[in-house]
C-alpha cells in the first residue's frame, strides 16, 4: 500500500495549491457575524433578537446532544450567573458521549440513508453504528472518516466497518457513485447516469464516469471466509449516453479535477500484462486445435498412424509454449501487484485506482464546501445551497461570500467537525430568535435576520418525548431499585447510561421513527406532518404508557404535587425546558380548577397537550 | 459564468391550460381559478394494485392452445369480442365497463423501480429526488378541498414493504396517503376507552391555547402542516366507520365473498361513495416464480368475485362515469414457463384494464403474437400510459407543479395519450 500512497500525496500537494489562505486572527463565530450582520442589516426589518437562556440551553441540546435537557440541567443553567455560561454549555456538551451518540445517528441517515437492514449484510448496521459513534468520540476528522469508506479494504479490523458504504450500496455502481456525489461533493448525479443532466449544464455523464472509474477495477472477493475489497490492475471505463448515443471512455477523476493517470513504469507493465494476455490466448487456442486435430487424426483409419502420431508431437509442443507463456502472464501479473493474487490473499496492486480516490474526492473545493453546507444546514436548519446536493451555476450559495468563508475555515481547520460546529454554535446568528420583529417572514429568513424554526428529527423527537415522559428516569430507576451491581457498574457512567436506555427503550424509539420517518430518505430536515403521527400521538399505546404513572416518571411526580404553580413549574421545566410564564400557570390552574375531582386525567392531559404541542415538536 | 435557472430551461413548448400550479397549498401559493373548476368535478380513482405482477395470460390476454397458454381456457365474456381467462368468470360479465391495453411494454422488470415507476410516471430519479405518486398528484388537483380521508390506501400489512412510499414527495403532507391495513380503519384511530369525548376536548383545548402562544410571530410552513395534522386526524376519526365493513348486507358480503380482499373492495365502495378522491387497492401477491397456475388460481379467485362485484356497484350508483378504474401491477409475467412451472418478471408485452371516467368501455387496444411473447401492434409504453390516465381525468398530463422553484412535469413524456380508449 506504501506506492498508492505516494502517488496520493502528489496530489494532495497539487490540491493545496486551491485551498485560500485564510487571513485574520478572529474565531470562525466572529468571522461568520461579521458577515451575516452585513447581509441581515440590509433593509427592510429589524434583526430578531438574542434568545434567552432556556431557548438556548434546549437547542443546544437537542443540537449537540440529540435530546432535551434533563430537568436539573434547566434549572442550574438558568440559576447560573456567570456571563460566559453560553460558552461553557456549548463547550461541555460537546465533551459529552451524548454528542458522539447524536452525531453517529445524524451521519449515520446522511451516509446510510436509513437503508433497509438485511440479514446478508456484508457489515451490519450495529457495527457500523458503533464504527462512527466510536469515530465521534475521538473527534476522528471528516477527511479521516471518508478515506476509510472509500479506502478501507476490509482487512483492518478497525476500519473494516467503515465498508458498509461500500457494501449496503450491494455493487450497485449507479447507487454508489450517486451517493459518492451526492452525499460528500454536493452535486447530485443520479441524472447523469445515462445521459447528460438533462437540467443542469454542468453535471456531464463523462463525471459520473469519472468518478465510477475509481470504483471500476474493484469487486468483492473472500479472504478467510471474510469479504474485502480486491482490484484488479487492467480495465477502463466506458459509457453511452442513451439520449444522443455519444459514447466516451473516462480515466479516474473528480469533475473538473485532474485525471487519475497512471505512472508511464505502470503503463508499460500494463502493456505487457496485456501482450502477455493475448499470448496465453492465442497459446490456448494453439492448443486447443492441437488437441482437436489430434481427435481428428485419431478417428481416421488405422493405416494413418502417422498422421496421429505428428498430430501428438504437435499437442506436446503447443502446450509446452503454453506453459511458457503462463509462466510469462503469471510473472507480468505478479509485476503489478505488491502482493500478488493468490488463494486467501487479498492482493494489492502497485498502482491502485480505489486508493487514490479519497484524496483526489477531498481536494476537489465540492468536497469542502459540501461538508461546510451540511454541517451549516445541520446547526442553522437550512444549507446555504439548497437542496444540499445540487450545487451548481445555476443554484448557487444563497451567500457566496458565507459558503466561501466556510469552505476554507473547514479545510483549514483539517475537517475538524466538532471545531466548526462549536464556532457556529457560538456566532450570533444561532443565538437569534425564531419571531421576526416586523417585516416579511420569508424576507427576514432568507437575510439570516432570524433563525430558523428546525423539526425535530424523528430520533430527537423519540429520545426527547422519552425524557420529557419521565421514562428514561424511571428506567434508571428501576436499575437503582433493582441494585443488581453489574447493572449499577453500567449505569455510573454516563456511555454506560446511555447505552443500557438505548437497550431498554429501544423498541418506543422504534415506534416513533417508524411513524415519524420522512418520505424523504436521509432529509431529515423535512418533517412531513401526516395525520397517522398525530394519531400516534393521540391514541397510540405507546404514549398511552408514558402517561401512566410509573415510579420515577413524569405523571407520578405531578400528582404527588399540591399547588398549580408548583405543578406548572414542573411541567414545564420538564417538558418544555422553561419556566412557565403568567399565563402558563393560569392555565394549568383553570385546567385543575375545572377538573375537580378529576386530577389525575386532568394532570395526563396537560402533559399530553405539552408533549405534541408545536412548541415541543419544533427546534425553535 | 452565465447561470441558466430551471425556468428558463423548462419553458414549456406547449403551455398548459392549467398553467403551472403551486405545490401543497402550504406554501401559500393561490391556485389558478382553472385548477379550482377541476376540483369542483368531483372525479376520483381506484387504482387496483396487483403487487408482484399479474400473469396477463391467466388473466387479460389468454392465449390457449400454445405453447405458453398453460392449462385454462378463455372465455367470452359481456363484451362481445373480448375474452378472458375463466379464472376471471365473475369479471368476464363486467368487462363492458372495462377496456383493456395489450400491448403494455414498459421495459422494467425490477419489483422495486417498476414499481415506483407505475405508481408514479416517472422512472426513478429522473430530476435526482422522488416524484409524487400519481395518487398524491391526483389529491393534490383533484381533492385538496374535499373532505378527509381524500387519498387512501388499502393494504395487506404482511405485504408492507418498510420503505413506505408515503409518496407525496415534493407536494407536501397535505397530498399523503392515508393507509388502512387489514381491513381495519388506520392505525391508532379508535380512540382508546379512557380517552373520553370530554377529555379528548380538554386536551385539544390545551394544545391550542399553547399553539396559538407558540405561533406568534413563528411564519412557518412547517408548523402549519404540523397543526393541520391533527385537524386532519381528527376527521379521520370522526370518519373511520368508513373503514368499517361489519354493517353491510348480507347480500353484499355474499357477493364480495368471504376473503379479505372482498373486505378491501367494500371499504373502496364505502370511500368513493364518500367522494374520496384516490383509493390505491392492493392486491397480492402475485410474484409466481414457482407453480404459477396453482397461485394464479387462488389469487384470482380471491380477487374476481369482489373485483368484479365493486366494478358493478360503482356502474350501477353512476360513480363509475366519474371515477377512473386501473388495475395494474409492477409487470406482467414471463409466458415461457421456468423449470418450476413458474412465470418470472416480465415488462415486454402484458396488459393493464382500465375503465370508468373519461374512457370508451369495451375497447381492446394492442395485441401480442399468437404466444403472447411479443406486441404486435399497439404497444404501450409507460410514458404513453401516464398521458392516458391523466386525460381520462381531463388534467393536462403535461401540467406542471412547482418543486420549490423548479417546475416539474406531472408524468414522464415520452407519448402521446391513447386516444383509442379515450371517452
Amino acid at each position: 500500500m506504501r506506492l498508492p500512497a505516494r502517488f496520493g500525496s502528489v496530489i494532495v500537494c497539487l490540491g493545496m495549491l486551491w485551498v485560500q489562505p485564510v487571513s485574520g486572527a478572529d474565531p470562525l463565530h466572529v468571522r461568520v457575524d461579521r458577515l451575516v450582520d452585513r447581509i441581515a442589516s440590509q433593509p427592510p426589518g429589524r434583526l430578531s433578537p438574542q434568545v434567552d437562556d432556556a431557548t438556548f440551553l434546549r437547542r443546544a441540546w437537542l443540537d449537540l446532544a440529540g435530546i432535551i435537557p434533563p430537568v436539573d440541567n434547566v434549572r442550574q443553567f438558568l440559576a447560573d450567573q456567570d456571563g460566559s455560561k453560553r460558552t461553557k454549555l456549548v463547550d461541555r456538551l460537546l465533551a459529552q458521549p451524548e454528542y458522539a451518540w447524536h452525531m453517529s445517528r445524524v451521519f449515520d441517515i446522511w451516509l446510510d440513508q436509513r437503508m433497509r437492514e438485511r440479514e446478508d449484510d456484508v457489515i451490519k448496521a450495529a457495527a457500523w453504528r458503533t464504527y462512527l459513534r466510536t469515530s465521534f468520540s475521538e473527534n476522528k476528522s471528516w477527511s479521516q472518516l471518508v478515506s476509510e469508506m472509500l479506502g478501507a479494504d476490509g482487512t483492518d479490523a478497525a476500519s473494516r466497518p467503515a465498508l458498509r458504504f461500500y457494501f449496503s450500496r450491494k455493487g450497485d455502481m449507479g447507487q454508489l457513485v450517486s451517493d459518492v456525489s451526492s452525499v460528500l461533493l454536493g452535486r447530485n448525479l443520479r441524472c447523469a447516469q445515462c445521459h447528460d443532466h438533462p437540467v443542469v449544464d454542468t453535471y456531464r455523464q463523462a463525471d459520473f464516469f469519472g468518478l465510477a472509474a475509481f470504483f471500476d477495477r474493484t469487486s468483492r472477493a473472500e479472504v478467510d471466509g471474510k469479504p474485502v475489497l480486491v482490484e484488479s490492475v487492467l480495465g477502463k471505463t466506458t459509457f453511452t449516453s442513451t439520449l444522443t448515443s455519444v459514447s466516451g471512455t473516462s480515466l479516474p477523476r473528480v469533475f473538473d479535477g485532474p485525471e487519475l493517470v497512471e505512472p508511464d513504469a505502470i503503463k508499460a507493465l500494463q502493456a505487457r500484462l496485456r501482450q502477455a494476455r493475448s499470448r496465453a490466448k492465442l497459446a490456448g487456442d494453439a492448443v486447443r486445435s492441437a488437441r482437436m486435430a489430434l481427435a481428428e487424426a485419431k478417428k481416421a483409419p488405422p493405416g494413418d498412424a502417422k498422421t496421429a502420431e505428428a498430430a501428438q508431437v504437435a499437442v506436446t509442443v503447443a502446450e509446452a509454449e503454453q506453459k511458457k507463456v503462463e509462466r510469462k502472464l503469471v510473472a507480468a501479473e505478479a509485476a503489478l501487484f505488491i502482493i500478488p493474487p493468490s488463494k486467501n490473499v487479498r492482493p494489492i496492486p502497485v498502482f491502485s485506482r480505489r486508493a487514490n480516490m479519497a484524496p483526489m474526492v477531498m481536494n476537489h473545493p465540492a468536497f469542502r464546501r459540501n461538508i461546510a453546507n451540511r454541517l451549516w444546514a445541520l446547526v442553522m436548519g437550512r444549507g446555504l445551497v439548497m437542496p444540499l446536493d445540487l450545487e451548481h451555476a445555476g443554484n448557487p450559495a444563497s451567500h457566496p461570500k458565507l459558503m466561501a468563508l466556510l469552505a476554507d475555515e473547514v479545510a483549514a481547520q483539517d475537517y475538524d467537525i466538532k471545531s466548526i460546529i462549536r464556532e457556529l454554535m457560538l456566532t450570533r446568528l444561532y443565538a437569534r430568535s425564531t419571531r421576526t420583529e416586523g417585516g416579511r417572514a420569508e424576507s427576514a429568513l432568507a437575510r439570516l435576520a432570524t433563525a430558523r424554526v428546525k423539526p425535530l428529527s424523528p430520533e430527537q423527537l423519540a429520545w426527547s418525548w422519552l425524557r420529557a415522559s419521565g421514562r428514561l428516569d424511571s428506567e434508571i430507576a428501576a436499575v437503582v431499585k433493582r441494585s443488581d451491581p453489574k447493572e449499577f457498574e453500567v449505569i455510573e457512567t454516563r456511555e454506560g447510561q446511555l447505552r443500557l436506555l438505548e437497550e431498554r427503550v429501544g423498541e418506543d424509539v422504534k415506534a416513533v421513527v417508524s411513524r415519524f420517518v420522512t418520505s424523504i430518505p436521509g432529509e431529515t430536515s423535512r418533517s412531513d406532518s401526516v395525520p397517522e403521527q398525530a394519531l400516534f400521538l393521540l391514541h397510540a399505546k405507546t404514549v398511552r404508557n408514558w402517561l401512566k404513572p410509573t415510579p420515577g416518571n413524569l405523571i407520578d411526580s405531578l400528582v404527588k404535587l399540591d399547588k398549580p404553580e408548583e405543578i406548572a413549574d414542573h411541567l414545564f421545566v420538564r417538558v418544555l425546558s422553561r419556566k412557565p410564564t403568567d399565563s402558563d400557570v393560569s392555565l394549568v390552574r383553570e385546567v385543575l380548577a375545572e377538573a375537580g375531582d378529576d386530577r389525575s386525567a386532568a394532570l395526563s392531559d396537560l402533559a399530553w397537550a405539552l408533549m405534541s404541542s408545536s412548541e415541543f415538536r419544533f427546534n425553535h | 459564468m452565465p447561470s441558466r435557472s430551471f425556468t428558463e430551461q423548462q419553458l414549456p413548448s406547449r403551455r398548459t391550460f392549467l398553467g403551472r400550479v403551486g405545490a401543497a397549498g402550504i406554501m401559500g401559493l393561490a391556485a389558478p381559478v382553472a385548477a379550482q373548476s377541476l376540483k369542483k368535478q368531483q372525479k376520483r380513482v381506484l387504482l387496483v394494485f396487483q403487487h408482484g405482477g399479474l400473469s396477463q395470460l391467466e388473466s387479460w390476454d389468454p392465449k390457449p392452445g400454445t405453447d405458453t397458454g398453460g392449462p385454462f381456457r378463455a372465455i367470452s365474456t359481456s363484451q362481445a369480442g373480448t375474452q378472458v381467462s375463466e379464472l376471471m368468470p365473475h369479471t368476464s360479465r363486467q368487462m363492458h365497463h372495462l377496456s383493456l391495453l395489450r400491448g403494455v411494454k414498459t421495459g422494467d422488470s425490477n419489483h422495486d423501480t417498476a414499481r415506483v415507476t407505475m405508481l408514479t410516471g416517472w422512472r426513478q430519479g429522473m430530476f435526482g429526488g422522488e416524484y409524487p405518486s400519481m395518487g398524491a398528484v391526483c389529491t393534490h388537483l383533484l381533492g385538496d378541498e374535499r373532505p378527509q380521508p381524500s387519498f387512501v390506501v388499502l393494504a395487506q400489512r404482511d405485504q408492507w414493504h418498510l420503505k413506505p412510499l408515503l409518496d407525496s414527495s415534493y407536494l407536501g403532507p397535505a397530498s399523503a396517503p392515508v393507509v388502512s391495513f387489514d381491513e381495519l380503519p388506520p392505525d391508532n384511530s379508535v380512540p382508546p376507552e379512557v380517552l373520553t369525548p370530554a377529555r379528548s376536548a380538554r386536551r385539544r383545548g390545551i394544545r391550542e391555547r399553547l399553539n396559538l402562544r407558540f405561533s406568534r410571530g413563528r411564519v412557518s410552513a412547517r408548523i402549519a402542516a404540523y397543526e393541520s395534522s391533527f385537524a386532519r386526524a381528527r376527521q379521520l376519526v370522526a370518519k373511520r366507520q368508513l373503514f368499517d365493513v361489519g354493517e353491510a348486507s348480507e347480500k353484499d358480503r355474499e357477493r364480495y365473498g368471504p376473503h379479505a380482499f372482498g373486505r378491501r373492495c367494500l371499504i373502496a365502495r364505502k370511500l368513493l361513495e364518500a367522494d374520496t378522491t384516490f383509493v390505491k387497492l392492493n392486491h397480492g401477491n402475485y410474484d409466481t416464480h414457482f407453480e404459477n397456475f396453482n397461485h394464479h388460481l387462488h389469487r384470482l379467485d380471491e380477487f374476481d368475485r369482489p373485483f368484479a362485484a365493486l366494478i358493478e356497484d360503482l356502474a350501477d350508483r353512476g360513480l363509475l362515469e366519474s371515477t377512473l378504474v386501473i388495475v395494474t401491477g409492477e409487470f406482467g409475467r414471463t409466458p415461457k414457463l421456468n423449470s418450476s412451472i413458474g412465470r418470472d418478471h416480465w415488462s415486454a408485452a402484458w396488459s393493464i384494464a382500465i375503465g370508468g371516467c373519461g374512457i370508451k368501455p369495451g375497447v381492446i387496444h394492442g395485441a401480442t403474437n399468437a404466444n403472447g411473447t411479443e406486441v404486435i401492434k399497439g404497444q404501450a409504453k409507460f410514458g404513453h400510459l401516464f398521458q392516458t390516465f391523466y386525460s381520462a381525468l381531463g388534467i393536462d398530463p403535461h401540467l406542471e407543479l412547482l418543486n420549490g422553484d423548479q417546475p416539474l412535469k406531472i408524468a414522464e413524456e415520452g407519448g402521446e395519450p391513447i386516444r383509442e380508449v379515450l371517452a
